[in-house]
């Protein structure tokens, strides 16, 4: 298994400007300060279905702030200004008309540490659709829930405890919960905030076997800490550093062959 | 620390440093020793306070009976040809029941005025207790049975004394005498007072119970715990997760910080003024006594609750907002329901502060000499601690010691109180 | 028909309201075959609420200004009107009419009063019955309004929460209302008792109020020097913190500093103990043990001691506020970062020397702000100087005498029949305008001290 070479997509952005594919979601000039720190620096990008995005760079280079534009989460933090525009299916999500909630239904998170509610696991992955009435009766509920945690590989492991609570579960089984917990929404975007970081080696290997079944049907975004968690499971790498968009391109490209200095530096080791 | 095989002028000096550092080790020790008296000084206290209070209470939980073969002979019970009816039973002369028994096992009194004496022993308030004892068990008209009945306040008095040491100056000669064989032929007993629970206020302190005082205080903290409760946790989730930072805000927190130290007895002051002058609500009531209470309470309902808000952690809210929950339904879903047992703790004290107040009650008109058990928030009533201050201004001993009694009550409701308090507090505190 | 039914009935009709929205939505859908953008519920929800809110509203109002307005009716009745002398004959004559309508009227009434309080109660009738029809009304209507705004595009959950969230601020905003209230209703109060008593009086040296019915004449109003309850308030605020501060304060620096987690937890609960016991039974302790105590101590000596010293009540008063004094001074002395104390202690300090030039140093400010609180928390306590204190005013400085305080003559002066055209009754509003600013005072420079040093230490 090695998803670097991954031939068909690695045809699909060979070609330069792809023009039988619109962007699944596109940044343009986004810059974002949190009050006098300017956190994000003019930034634009294409991201593309059907494929994951990792996210790279140094702490504090931004790349989690760029994440969190996606589904404007960063309105959360006091005093946050984003300007510039993000678009999802070429519709500005940044627009006075857009519904946020609407919005964060359709683009799933996956946080940092994992963050279960305190309430049964059934009842964790039933939140999102019971809170959105996606299921008409208690078997279409149950059947969403079912098919959350078998899609999140969680299933085997907890179906005969399902009405346990939620943060009873191990850090890698409760991460997986949240993937669950978010697919229930049906959402066609997921983005990852350093999903790993706080899990074990065997935890971060499921976790990255799963974020390449789930590839197939969801864009994923990625933020990483890990150029070699980059390396496994992306198809395309972004590299920031300062708040600023330093690189992108092809996974493979970024890793074999940088175009930048500075990326490689960080590449090879010498500063982050 | 002293090398003994130095030189003298250094010995000299390490001797020193050896007394200086002794003497500041003795100063370090005093200071321990004196935070240590002050805290064994406010122990003692507070056991002086408890121990005296629940000592004079006990002759009011307490009560000497004596043993009275009643003769509830048919006839006492007609009227109209009918036998034990319902209203022949209410209306029967108990006192004169009461007063044949004890001839009967005196036989040997034949003075009237002796007989008069004798009907002393035993107290007014056992015609009522008779009376429901009848009642409860009808089919006793026409026998003779043998009933335990309380004595008179004199004779209660002279027998708790006596406890302690002779006290023969206070009852006279014969009642002693009387009391002393019916001591011998193990006719006396002291047992719990009941009655102490079962009724409301009355004018002689044997008849006084705290039920209409205990209801009445009920009656308030359910007015109390029904406004401020909801208003003060819907405050503290607008402050704590909705409020915009501005100077508004900030003023408004000064405000409840203030309001939290403002005396009780202006709460008092404005549920006067406000409630009862200006919107006419009917005095002296567990309605008006449960709004100003509220009042009071709500700022240390809404900071308790504000530090249980903050508490819970924000990864549980984003987690809701990203599954596309609403701000107002990611914090009533989640944060909310994480932080109901500390507000719940911080509602229990404060109502705890608020069973035991009792200036503000004062200034509208809950102070008041009322028999009746209130039934509704809207009938007159008085609350425990200002039937203790009633009781406590009475020159009464009696009193007093039912003032006693009824603080032993407060205590131990509030004691309750705390506990489940402390016990929420370390059921729920865990890390999430 | 009473406020509650009509409560009862708006809930009625939102609730209906709640399922017709419901319904319609899911009808609609299915028609249309299209998802609505929001939950029929919160459609119900939304519905529900604006059904219910004209009811809520109007209930309040009327609940709130039916009385004025009322009173002002029922006084406006032409043979009325050439009664009233000034604003004193207005209350009595108010004040009869009110013992009317709730059935207490002790004597024959005037029958000019009987008749206002007729018109009161009819109009009282006809008012109610016409804010409840027109509630209703408005309730539906703006039911309606709402079925008619809620189709299938219509946003219902962010409409819902911008009411939830005004709600909120609403409930936010009673706390603020509580303190206005207060301070109006003193203040106007107290400008009443200003209309009957020369301001300049309050500078008098004795207090004797009397209740005259409505007698403004200088002799009748009594005397109105506030100088004697000061002092004697004053007296007993001192007597209780000089006990409280030291002790308080030698427990907190014991507790914090030297007293293991077995102690801790014995002390601990023991204070909280001692602190949540009701003021009243502190005035019983004082009644019962410490009064007859002193006065017997003082025959030892020679010394004539009041029945209802200064000194008693001030004693109780200030074991009252030692756990209050300790757990704020503790919380001052361990503000203090930990990181500052093991570098005194590193340096070969004792736990004395390091409390002494260390900490209390730096928790200066918060201890400074705990005995601020404990004072104005003395100088407002009711039932204890009510209880162990004297009545009557007393300028003295000897803590042996009795003496009288503010609160005190507060209760007092409303205790008995209470009559709002008379000074007495008046004066009590006048002394709590007294103690509100105060406790007021003290309460902000306090906290505004405690903020300051919380931020000194923590940065």
């Amino acid at each position: 298994m090695n998803p670097m070479i991954d031939q068909p997509h690695q045809d699909q952005f060979s070609a330069p400007l792809a023009k039988n594919a619109s962007p699944k979601m596109s940044a343009r000039n986004v810059h974002v300060h949190y009050g006098m720190t300017h956190a994000l620096n003019d930034v634009s990008l294409d991201i593309y279905e059907d494929e994951v995005t990792a996210l790279i760079g140094p702490s504090g280079c931004g790349k989690s702030t760029f994440l969190r534009c996606f589904n404007r989460m960063n309105e959360m933090v006091e005093n946050a200004a984003t300007t510039g525009e993000v678009r999802i299916d070429d519709k500005n999500i940044y627009d006075s008309k857009t519904d946020v909630v609407a919005l964060r239904a359709s683009v799933g998170m996956v946080f940092q540490r994992p963050n279960p509610f305190p309430k049964s696991i059934y009842d964790n992955v039933a939140y999102g659709p019971r809170l959105h009435g996606t299921a008409e009766t208690n078997s279409d509920l149950d059947e969403i829930v079912e098919a959350s945690l078998e899609r999140a590989g969680l299933w085997e492991e907890v179906k005969d405890r399902l009405s346990d609570l939620g943060t009873a579960l191990s850090d890698g089984q409760q991460q997986r919960l949240c993937i669950a917990r978010a697919i229930a929404v049906n959402p066609q975007i997921i983005l990852m905030d350093e999903p790993c970081s706080a899990l074990d080696p065997i935890a971060t290997g499921k976790i990255e076997e799963l974020i390449e079944e789930l590839r197939s049907g969801f864009t994923i975004v990625i933020v990483t800490h890990s150029m070699q968690q980059a390396a496994r499971v992306s198809q395309k790498t972004v590299f920031f550093n300062q708040g600023s968009l330093i690189e992108h391109g092809p996974t493979v490209e970024i890793f074999t062959k940088p175009k930048k200095e500075r990326t490689k530096d960080y590449i090879m080791g010498r500063y982050g | 620390m002293t090398k003994p095989d130095m030189a003298g002028t250094t010995a000299a000096s390490s001797a020193r440093k050896h007394r200086h550092l002794k003497r500041r080790n003795l100063t370090n020790a005093a200071l321990k020793f004196a935070g240590l008296s002050a805290l064994m000084l406010a122990g003692a206290i507070t056991l002086l306070l408890i121990g005296t209070i629940f000592w004079r209470a006990v002759p009011a939980f307490l009560q000497h009976q004596v043993k009275l073969d009643v003769d509830f002979a048919q006839a006492a019970f007609e009227s109209d040809g009918a036998i034990g009816s319902r209203d022949t039973m209410i209306y029967a002369n108990y006192g004169e029941l009461i007063g044949k028994a004890l001839e009967a096992t005196f036989v040997q009194v034949a003075d009237e005025r002796d007989k008069q004496t004798l009907r002393a022993i035993v107290s007014p308030s056992a015609r009522a207790e008779l009376r429901d004892t009848l009642l409860a068990n009808p089919e006793w008209i026409g026998t003779r049975q043998s009933v335990w009945l309380p004595v008179s306040s004199r004779v209660e008095s002279f027998l708790h004394s006596s406890a302690d040491g002779p006290n023969t100056r206070s009852l006279a000669p014969q009642l002693q005498q009387w009391l002393a064989a019916l001591e011998r032929s193990d006719a006396t007993r002291r047992s719990f007072r009941l009655p102490f629970f079962k009724r409301g206020d009355s004018r002689r302190p044997q008849g006084a119970g705290i039920l209409g005082a205990l209801s009445g205080s009920v009656l308030t903290l359910m007015v109390t715990f029904a406004l401020s409760f909801p208003i003060g946790l819907a405050s503290a989730v607008y402050l704590e997760e909705f409020a915009p930072k501005s100077r508004w805000i900030d003023l408004l927190e000064v405000n409840i910080n203030n309001l939290a130290a403002v005396p009780s007895i202006l709460f008092g002051l404005l549920g006067l003024a406000v409630f009862i002058n200006v919107f006419h609500l009917p005095r002296a009531t567990p309605l008006v006594g449960g709004m100003t209470l509220a009042l009071m309470t709500l700022p240390t309902i809404i900071i308790a609750a504000r530090a249980a808000i903050a508490a819970v952690p924000n990864s549980l809210k984003d987690a809701a907002l990203s599954l596309g929950a609403s701000p107002v339904q990611a914090v009533f879903h989640h944060v909310v329901p994480q932080a109901i047992p500390g507000v719940m703790t911080g509602t229990i004290l404060a109502m705890a502060q608020a069973l035991g107040e009792t200036a503000p009650l004062l200034m509208i008109g809950m102070l008041a000499f009322i028999v009746d058990v209130p039934g509704s928030v809207t009938d007159v009533a008085t609350t425990l601690p200002a039937q203790i201050f009633l009781w406590a201004e009475s020159p009464n001993k009696a009193f007093s010691q039912n003032a006693a009694a009824a603080i032993t009550v407060l205590l131990l409701i509030l004691f309750l109180l705390n506990s489940i308090a402390v016990y929420l507090r370390n059921r729920f505190e865990r890390p999430i | 028909m009473t406020l509650l039914h009509l409560l009862g009935f708006g809930l009625i009709i939102s609730g209906s309201f709640f399922l017709i929205s419901r319904f319609r939505l899911n009808a609609l859908a299915l028609q249309q075959d299209r998802v609505p953008r929001s939950l029929p519920r919160l459609h119900g929800l939304y519905a529900g609420c604006f059904a219910f809110a004209p009811v809520l509203v109007l209930a309040t109002l009327w609940a709130v200004f039916a009385p004025s307005v009322l009173e002002a009716l029922a006084l406006n009745t032409a043979e009325t009107q050439s009664v009233f002398v000034d604003a004193l004959t207005r209350r009595q004559f108010l004040a009869e009419l009110y013992s009317i309508l709730e059935g207490q009227a002790l004597r024959q009434p005037d029958p000019l009063v009987l008749q206002a309080a007729q018109t009161y109660a009819k109009a009282k009738a006809i008012s109610f019955q016409a804010v409840s029809v027109l509630a209703l009304a408005c309730s539906i209507a703006a039911g309606i309004w709402a079925l008619k705004r809620s189709t299938l595009g219509f946003n219902a959950h962010s409409r819902l929460d911008r009411l939830t969230t005004r709600a909120l601020l609403f409930c936010s905003g009673i706390v603020v209302a509580a303190t206005l209230a207060i301070l109006v209703s003193l203040l106007l109060e107290t400008l009443r008792f200003f209309e009957l008593v020369n301001p300049a009086s309050l500078l008098g040296a004795g207090w004797s109020p009397q209740s005259s019915l409505g007698d403004s004449q200088g002799g009748g109003v009594g005397d109105y020097g506030v100088a004697a309850l000061l002092a004697g308030t004053a007296i007993i605020s001192l007597v209780a913190i000089a006990l409280a501060a030291p002790l308080g304060l030698m427990v907190a620096m014991y507790l914090s500093q030297y007293a293991n987690r077995s102690a801790r937890r014995v002390a601990k609960p023991l204070l909280e103990v001692l602190a949540g016991i009701p003021t009243v039974v502190y005035g019983f302790f004082a009644v019962l043990v410490v009064a007859p105590a002193l006065r017997g101590a003082g025959q030892g000596l020679g010394l004539d001691i009041s029945a209802q010293s200064a000194l008693a009540a001030g004693l109780v008063m200030g074991v009252m506020i030692t756990p209050y004094v300790s757990s704020l001074c503790e919380d001052a002395i361990s503000a203090v970062p930990a990181k500052i104390r093991d570098g005194s202690l590193a340096l070969g300090a004792t736990r004395a020397e390091t409390i002494w030039r260390v900490l209390l140093p730096s928790a200066l400010p918060g201890i400074s702000s705990a005995f601020l609180l404990a004072i104005s928390r003395t100088i407002g306590e009711t039932m204890i100087v009510l209880m162990a204190a004297g009545l009557a005013a007393n300028l003295t400085a000897n803590p042996l005498e009795s003496v009288t305080t503010v609160t005190v003559q507060i209760v007092q002066a409303l205790t008995g029949e209470l009559q709002f055209d008379s000074a007495k009754t008046l004066s009590a509003f006048m002394l709590g305008m007294i103690l509100f600013i105060l406790t007021l005072f003290m309460n902000i420079t306090a906290l505004a001290l405690r903020r300051r040093h919380q931020r000194k230490v923590q940065r």
